[in-house]
């Protein structure tokens, strides 16, 4: 654990820069996340005839938020070197050359992943509130906004906490391609939704914490860590077994 | 530090004696003094590229012969070789090289007188350029 | 004592199979590994080190099985294979940091004397050194933590003579003690000659084609430059190659005193005995 935390330190010092880059960033995406939020509220509770986009809200919510467990602002996202050169991969298999017990290697990348999430998801919750308007929280109680802002980092840290996977468990083209294809997925099933229901995965998550209260956000912790501690246990095993070329 | 010796691929004579014989031979003309360090087994082997059982056959021979000695922990010194061994050492060493020599000679197909001749003519080439 | 013991070790890739290799390391000595590229040098590292894991055999260092005592094993092991390449960004120093906090016996002061030796500066940053610097840097990390064992896959590659002569004295001196050991690749023959024990050639299809010990080679591999050839000579088991294509012919063997002797019973004469040189056989091996 403190071996585990001396890396973390260590590797996000190196990475300051990126992680900077990627906060400015998600301050963009907050300033154009929080008016279709409002949008979304005050359609779904309110009567007010709003223009609102279903697809946009979905999309931030459910396509961004997992992105925000990675300092994505980083060369090996950016670059399409990455397929080639495999810079995560060569880090590991530097790491694991030296006397580095797998699981504080594994656990390590774990932490990183939720220290950035926690980091970026913050700034991005902070700009949102102090962005939406008063008319918002007239129809949304701000415990029930606390609630659904729990709810969606949970989201993010179940799927957030793949990443690791992705990033350290396989390599350079698994990580460009993975986005398109999570994508692809979540494009199917977003589509799927709205045709069967009629409501959008954001729509969903509010009338949920409404009807259910506490219920809702607390299963979304138990599957996110139960989630996280899972994608830490099959990093593990990757990381011990997969070959270093 | 570095020893002037060197093995050679030609000879039919093994490694560990040429470098046995090279040793004696500037112990016994003092060109190691009593007292002076040797290189290290390792470091010797790496010098002339070869084995380190071959160095350490040589420098266990010599040894057992006395005329150097390995203190534990600090290396190995020349030894003090008493006066009439270094007389005779001397004498073995020149001997030997002129018996290389020699089986060259007789090898190329020269008879005895003509080796001898040969051995002359080398005796005063040398001592004659000296005088000059 | 082995400090290293390989026992069936194979490692099979789409287009390559390395091994099987059987092979053992005795405390206090230096074994070169030698073969052409693409004969799986790196991989027979990395095979070592349970970074490439093996599809059969087993691994065997100090004694201990490879993948359960990894961790020990090691921090006793000095390794460099050219993998500092994600610290790119890292100046040395901090680098440094890395390799004292995982190795428990790292030696600052060594450390602080190698980087002097070889003239670095320490607050270069990783990815702005040259390819010799990067090998030295390497280098510098395998020796600091003071390890039982090194692993250095081609050490001298792209560096200087100045600074592979000072490789060269480290490692001799590194041996010195006669408890610490060493396996290196290496295509310097001088590499092998002045520092290696034994030596490793691997074939290109990734097998150990010869184990060579040194002094056997010394002791046993000559060429005979001989007044005639006979067909029976050519035949037999210790002459592994001649020459007639000129005069005088030779003939090399790996028996010399068995060659010898059949040659003053058969009543060839022998013009000439070379003791072969190193390089000399490697070629052999690998051609054939």
């Amino acid at each position: 654990m403190r071996q585990a935390l001396w890396l973390v330190k260590k590797e996000l010092k190196y990475h300051y820069l990126s992680l900077m880059l990627t906060l400015v960033f998600i301050i963009f995406l907050a300033l154009l996340a929080f008016p279709i939020l409002e949008g979304t509220v005050l359609r779904l509770f309110g009567t007010e005839h709003v223009v609102y986009n279903r697809i946009m809200i979905d999309a931030l919510f459910v396509l961004l938020l997992p992105c925000f467990g990675a300092i994505f602002m980083s060369k090996p996202y950016l670059s399409f070197g990455t397929i080639k050169e495999d810079p995560y991969s060569k880090r590991m298999a530097l790491f694991r050359a030296m006397p580095i017990p797998v699981h504080v290697l594994a656990l390590s990348r774990t932490f990183i992943m939720v220290i950035t999430l926690l980091l970026n998801i913050t700034v991005f919750y902070i700009i949102i509130t102090l962005m939406l308007s008063d008319v918002f929280f007239q129809y949304l109680a701000p415990i029930e906004y606390v609630l659904f802002l729990l709810f969606w980092f949970c989201y993010a840290l179940l799927f957030g906490g793949f990443n690791p996977f992705i990033e350290n468990g396989t390599n350079g083209k698994v990580l460009h391609l993975f986005p398109y294809l999570f994508i692809a997925i979540f494009g199917v099933l977003l589509f799927v939704i709205y045709y069967a229901t009629g409501i959008g995965l954001v729509d969903w998550s509010l009338l949920a914490i409404r009807e259910y209260g506490f219920i809702a956000p607390v299963c979304a912790v138990i599957i996110a860590g139960t989630g996280c501690y899972y994608w830490n246990r099959l990093l593990t095993n990757r990381l011990r077994t997969r070959d270093y070329m | 530090m570095k020893l002037p010796i060197k093995v050679s691929e030609e000879s039919r004579e093994p490694i560990y004696h040429q470098i046995e014989t090279q040793i004696k031979s500037l112990i016994v003309s003092g060109q190691l003094p009593t007292g002076s360090p040797l290189p290290s087994i390792r470091v010797l082997s790496s010098d002339l590229s070869c084995s380190v059982i071959t160095t350490r056959r040589a420098y266990q021979n010599l040894e057992t012969s006395g005329y150097i000695k390995t203190v534990q922990g600090k290396g190995t010194f020349v030894n003090e070789v008493e006066g009439s061994r270094k007389e005779e050492t001397k004498r073995k060493v020149v001997q030997e090289a002129f018996e290389k020599a020699v089986y060259q000679g007789k090898q190329i197909g020269y008879t005895r007188q003509e080796l001898s001749l040969i051995f002359e003519k080398s005796l005063s080439e040398i001592f004659d350029r000296e005088k000059e | 004592m082995n400090v290293v013991r390989v026992e069936g070790l194979t490692k099979h890739f789409k287009k390559f199979h390395l091994g099987p290799l059987n092979f053992k390391v005795e405390k206090g000595t230096a074994v070169g590994l030698v073969g052409s590229n693409g004969s799986g040098k790196s991989t027979f590292f990395r095979l070592l080190m349970n970074l490439v894991h093996a599809d059969g055999g087993t691994v065997e260092i100090f004694g201990k099985k490879m993948p359960s005592s990894e961790i020990e094993i090691k921090q006793s092991i000095g390794f460099a294979a050219n993998m500092l390449e994600p610290f790119y960004q890292l100046s040395i120093k901090e680098i440094s940091s890395h390799f004292s906090y995982w190795y428990p016996s790292w030696n600052q002061n060594k450390y602080e004397d190698l980087i002097n030796r070889y003239k670095l500066d320490e607050g270069e940053k990783f990815g702005k050194c040259s390819t010799g610097m990067k090998k030295k840097v390497d280098f510098i990390f395998s020796l600091s933590h003071e390890p039982e064992l090194l692993l250095l896959d081609e050490p001298t590659a792209g560096v200087d003579l100045g600074s592979q002569k000072k490789m060269k004295e480290d490692l001799i001196e590194f041996l010195e003690d006669g408890e610490k050991s060493l396996i290196m690749s290496t295509h310097l023959i001088d590499d092998l000659k002045q520092i290696c024990d034994n030596i490793i050639i691997l074939s290109p299809n990734g097998k150990v084609q010869d184990f060579l010990r040194k002094e056997e080679v010394e002791e046993n591999w000559a060429k005979f430059w001989v007044s005639e050839l006979t067909e029976e000579l050519r035949c037999h088991p210790h002459v592994i190659k001649v020459n007639d294509s000129q005069h005088p012919s030779y003939l090399l063997t790996d028996q010399k005193h068995v060659v010898e002797k059949e040659l003053r019973e058969k009543g060839i004469s022998v013009i000439s005995i070379q003791r072969l040189p190193l390089d000399e056989i490697i070629e052999f091996q690998l051609d054939s």
